[in-house]
C-alpha cells in the first residue's frame, strides 16, 4: 500500500518541480475564464493521487487579461510563455475566435487542448430594476429602439457574446449591424456594467452570471439559452424556446496547455483532471454553477472541438464576418 | 428763348423723375451692402464659434482619452482596461451628450468598448491626439483619437489606440447660441444704421428743403440771385447755375420791357401825328389842302413805317441769334452802296465807296451788319451832306465798317449819347434809332462804335470796329 501510494506521489513530486504549476485565467477576475480555472482548481485537487491530497499544493491561479485569451493563446503558440507548466482556461468561445482568426492564423492544432471541465449555457440577463420581465418584451423593446439599448458582452464584433446578442437581434427583426454592443475585457467587466446600468442587457453564461447571483448582485435573468431548463440556481429561468425564441447556446469549457509541455506529462494532467471531475463533491459544485459535466479528453474533445469549429465558420460566413 | 419764366424747380422735384428719393437710393446701396457684410461677418462667427467650441469640447475630450489611457494597465503581461464609467458619468454631466469609447491594440487582438466605433483615416502619431467628426448609429460623434506606444509590448501588439466620441449636440448648440446671438446683434446695428441713415439724410437735405421752400416762397417777378450763403458747398454749382439762369431771365426781360418802351415811344408819336392830319383834313373843304394833307399823310406814314422797320431791327440786333461767318466786308459794302444809290440819286448827293483792292475778309454776321451799316448811311444820306463814303478796312488787328460825310455833324451834347436810344439832332426826323442799332450790333460783334470828325475837320466818320478773327 504504502509502496503504490508513493510512486504517484514521487511522479507528481518530479513533475512539478520548483516551477510552480498555475492556472491562467486570460481575463480579469470574474468572468467566465475565472470559473473555468476554479473548476480546474477543484479537479486537479480531487484528481490528485490518493494519500497525496493533502500534500498537494493548490493551484494557483493567473489573471491575464488581453482580447479575451488571445493575447495568452498568441503567446503559448510563439512560445513566449515563461513555463510551459501550465493550465489555461479556454471556452467555446476561444475555439470560435481561433475559428474566426482572430487570434492570428492558427490551426485548430497549435496547443494541447487537455480536458473538457464543464458545459455551460448562454443567458440573457439584465438589471434587476429594468422594466422587461421576458425575453418577448426585451426583444419588442430591442426592435422599437434599437440604438437605445445597450448589449454587452465580453468580446468584440464576433466574439461568441456577440454572436449571442445578434442572434436575439435577428430574433426581433433588428439587423446585426443595426444594434450596438459594447465589448468588456470578459464577462466580469460585462456584468460589473450591468450593475452600474451603463449597459442594458448582458448575453452572458450561466456559470458567471449565477456566480454573480449568488454573490447577490442585482440581476434579472430573463432566459437560458438551453434544450432543457438548468439544474441548481438557475431551475426557474425558463428557456428560450419556452418564450418563442429558438436559440440555444452551449459552451463548452476547459483548459489546454502548450505544445512545449511533454506528451506523457500532459496526459497525465488530462487523466488528473477527468479523474477529479468524478468525484461527488465536483457534481455539486457543477449544480452550484448551473453547469452541465462534460468530461472530454484526448480524442473525444478534439472531435468536439472539430464539430464545433466547423459549426462557427458556418456562423461567420452567415453575419459576414471575415 | 430756352428759359422757362417761372421759379427754378426745387431739388426735391427734380429727384422725382427717377421715382426715387435720395434716402431711398442712399438705403437701397447701402443696406444690400450692410446685409451682405454682416452676413460675411455672421458666416465668420459661426466657423470660429465651431473652432471655439472644437477646441474647447476636443480638450475636455483629450482629459477624457488621458484619464481611460490611466486606466488601461499592462502590469499582469495582459492588457486590462478600467471600466472608464464613473468618469463618463462626469464627462456626460459637461458634454450633455452621449458618450462611447474604444481601447484597441494594433495586432486587434484586443477591442474593449464600442467595436465599430469609427477608427480615424489614417493612424495617428504615437502621443498625438488627433480629432475628427463621425457619425456613429446615426448620431454625429466627434471623436478624439490617442495612439500611444506599450512599453513592455503585450504580445504582437507595440500600440494600443484610445477613442472616445461624443455626440455633437452640446457643441452645435454652443454654436447656434452664438450665431443667434450674433445675429440679434447685427439685426439691431443693421436698425440702427438704417435709421441714422434716414436721420442723416434728412438732416443733410434740410439746407436743400430750405432753399426750395425759400425759391417757392419768392414772388414771380422776383429775379433776384438765390442766397448762396449757408449752403453746402456741394449746393453751390447748382445755386450758381440757377443764379445765372436767372440773370439771363433778368436780361431778357429787361429787353422786352426796353422793346415796350421803344415801340410805345415810336409808335405813339406818328399816330397822334396821323389822327392830328386826318381831323385836319376832315374839318377842311378845300380839294387842294386836302391834296397837301394826303401828301402830308403820305410822308408820315412812311416815317412810321421806316421807324417800326428800324424798331424791329433794333430788337432783332439785341436778341436774335448772333450767326457769324466768314465773308468779305467790301463785297457787302459794294452791294449795300448799289442798293442805297437810287436814293442818293433822288437826293443829289455824291456817294461813292472806298475800299481796299485786297477786299477785307472776317467774320460776322452778314445780316446785323448790313442793317447797321444801312443805318448809318441812311443817316448820312438824310440828315449830312454829300459826299458820303461807305468804307471797309482793318486797324491794328481789328476789321471796321464805316461811313463818313460832310455834314454838320454831331453836336456835343448829342455826341455824350451816342447809342442810346431816341437820342437824335434837334430839328432831325428819324427815329433816333439808327446809330443805338449799329451800337448794339457791334455789342454784339464784341466790337465798339466810334463817331470821329471827318477829313479836313468837317462832317462825320462813324466806324463800327470789332476784333478780327481768322475766317
Amino acid at each position: 500500500m504504502r509502496r503504490r501510494a508513493l510512486l504517484p506521489g514521487l511522479l507528481a513530486g518530479l513533475a512539478a518541480p520548483a516551477a510552480a504549476m498555475q492556472c491562467v485565467v486570460p481575463a480579469k477576475p470574474g468572468g467566465g475564464f475565472d470559473v473555468t480555472c476554479r473548476l480546474a482548481q477543484q479537479a486537479w485537487a480531487g484528481g490528485a493521487p490518493a494519500g497525496a491530497a493533502g500534500a498537494v499544493p493548490p493551484l494557483p491561479l493567473l489573471y491575464q487579461p488581453g482580447g479575451i485569451g488571445a493575447l495568452v493563446f498568441n503567446e503559448v503558440v510563439a512560445g513566449r510563455r515563461a513555463t510551459a507548466r501550465e493550465l489555461i482556461a479556454f471556452s467555446s468561445g476561444t475555439l470560435l475566435m481561433l475559428a474566426q482568426g482572430r487570434m492570428g492564423r492558427h490551426a485548430l492544432d497549435s496547443v494541447r487542448w487537455l480536458a473538457s471541465l464543464a458545459l455551460d449555457h448562454g443567458v440573457v440577463a439584465v438589471h434587476r430594476d429594468a422594466p422587461w420581465r421576458q425575453l418577448p418584451e426585451l426583444l419588442r423593446a430591442l426592435a422599437a429602439h434599437p440604438a437605445a439599448l445597450l448589449f454587452a458582452g465580453g468580446g468584440s464584433l464576433g466574439s461568441q457574446d456577440w454572436l449571442k446578442s445578434a442572434r436575439l437581434a435577428r430574433a426581433a427583426g433588428v439587423g446585426h449591424r443595426a444594434f450596438r454592443f459594447v465589448a468588456f475585457e470578459g464577462g466580469g467587466d460585462a456584468l460589473q456594467a450591468l450593475r452600474g446600468r451603463h449597459v442594458q442587457v448582458l448575453a452572458g453564461d450561466a456559470a458567471e452570471l449565477s456566480a454573480a447571483l449568488r454573490e447577490g448582485q442585482p440581476l434579472r435573468l430573463l432566459a437560458v439559452l438551453a434544450e432543457q431548463r438548468l439544474a441548481g440556481a438557475l431551475a426557474g429561468v425558463p428557456t428560450a424556446r419556452e418564450q418563442g425564441v429558438d436559440l440555444v447556446w452551449p459552451i463548452l469549457r476547459g483548459v489546454y496547455a502548450a505544445h512545449a509541455l511533454p506528451a506523457p506529462e500532459a496526459e497525465a494532467w488530462a487523466a488528473r483532471l477527468l479523474a477529479g471531475q468524478r468525484l461527488p463533491a465536483y457534481a455539486q459544485a457543477l449544480a452550484g454553477l448551473s453547469l452541465q459535466a462534460r468530461p472530454l479528453a484526448g480524442e473525444a474533445l478534439r472531435r468536439e472541438l472539430q464539430g464545433q469549429w466547423d459549426g462557427f465558420v458556418r456562423d461567420a460566413a452567415d453575419f459576414g464576418l471575415r | 428763348m430756352t428759359a422757362r419764366p417761372e421759379p427754378v424747380p426745387p431739388a426735391a422735384a427734380a429727384a422725382d423723375a427717377s421715382r426715387w428719393t435720395l434716402s431711398a437710393r442712399l438705403l437701397g446701396l447701402l443696406l444690400p451692402g450692410l446685409v451682405l457684410v454682416l452676413a460675411a461677418g455672421l458666416w465668420l462667427a459661426r466657423a470660429e464659434a465651431e473652432q471655439a467650441a472644437d477646441a474647447a469640447f476636443d480638450r475636455a475630450l483629450l482629459g477624457a482619452i488621458k484619464s481611460l489611457d490611466l486606466g488601461v494597465s499592462t502590469a499582469s503581461g495582459g492588457l486590462a482596461v478600467e471600466q472608464p464609467y464613473r468618469l463618463f458619468e462626469f464627462f456626460q454631466l459637461t458634454a450633455a451628450s452621449s458618450v462611447h469609447y474604444r481601447v484597441a491594440t494594433d495586432d486587434g487582438l484586443v477591442e474593449i468598448g464600442s467595436p465599430d466605433l469609427p477608427e480615424p483615416g489614417r493612424p495617428p502619431a504615437p502621443g498625438e491626439p488627433v480629432f475628427y467628426d463621425a457619425v456613429y448609429f446615426g448620431e454625429a460623434v466627434r471623436v478624439g483619437a490617442l495612439r500611444r506606444e506599450l512599453s513592455p509590448p503585450v504580445g504582437g501588439a507595440r500600440h494600443v489606440l484610445i477613442q472616445v466620441a461624443e455626440g455633437t449636440g452640446a457643441r452645435e448648440r454652443f454654436t447656434r447660441g452664438f450665431v443667434r446671438q450674433a445675429l440679434g446683434r447685427d439685426a439691431a446695428v443693421l436698425g440702427v444704421l438704417a435709421l441714422a441713415v434716414l436721420g442723416a439724410i434728412a438732416w443733410a437735405l434740410a439746407p436743400v428743403r430750405r432753399l426750395a421752400e425759400a425759391t417757392r416762397a419768392r414772388r414771380s417777378d422776383d429775379l433776384r440771385p438765390l442766397q448762396a450763403a449757408g449752403l453746402p458747398a456741394d449746393l453751390r454749382p447748382l445755386v450758381d447755375a440757377v443764379n445765372q439762369q436767372l440773370a439771363r431771365t433778368e436780361a431778357l426781360m429787361e429787353q422786352r420791357r426796353q422793346f415796350i418802351d421803344d415801340a410805345s415811344h415810336q409808335l405813339r408819336t406818328p399816330l397822334a401825328t396821323l389822327r392830328a392830319q386826318l381831323d385836319y383834313a376832315r374839318r377842311e373843304s378845300d380839294p387842294a389842302r386836302h391834296a397837301e394833307v394826303l401828301q402830308a399823310l403820305s410822308q408820315e406814314l412812311e416815317h412810321a413805317t421806316r421807324a417800326t422797320a428800324q424798331l424791329l431791327a433794333l430788337a432783332r440786333a439785341d436778341a436774335a441769334p448772333h450767326e457769324p461767318e466768314p465773308l468779305d466786308l467790301t463785297a457787302l459794302v459794294r452791294e449795300l452802296a448799289l442798293a442805297l444809290l437810287p436814293q442818293a440819286r433822288e437826293r443829289g448827293i455824291d456817294f461813292g465807296v472806298e475800299l481796299p483792292e485786297a477786299g477785307v475778309p472776317a467774320r460776322a454776321d452778314r445780316a446785323q451788319l448790313r442793317e447797321a451799316l444801312a443805318n448809318l448811311a441812311h443817316n448820312a444820306l438824310v440828315h449830312g451832306a454829300g459826299p458820303v463814303t461807305l468804307e471797309a478796312g482793318t486797324d491794328d488787328g481789328r476789321v471796321w465798317v464805316g461811313v463818313s460825310d460832310a455834314g454838320p455833324g454831331l453836336p456835343p451834347q448829342l455826341r455824350a449819347q451816342v447809342g442810346q436810344r431816341f437820342a437824335k439832332g434837334r430839328g432831325s426826323r428819324g427815329s433816333g434809332l439808327g446809330l443805338s442799332i449799329a451800337a448794339a450790333v457791334a455789342r454784339r460783334h464784341g466790337g465798339t462804335l466810334q463817331l470821329d470828325t471827318g477829313e479836313g475837320g468837317r462832317g462825320l466818320r462813324v466806324r463800327l470796329l470789332w476784333p478780327w478773327e481768322p475766317a
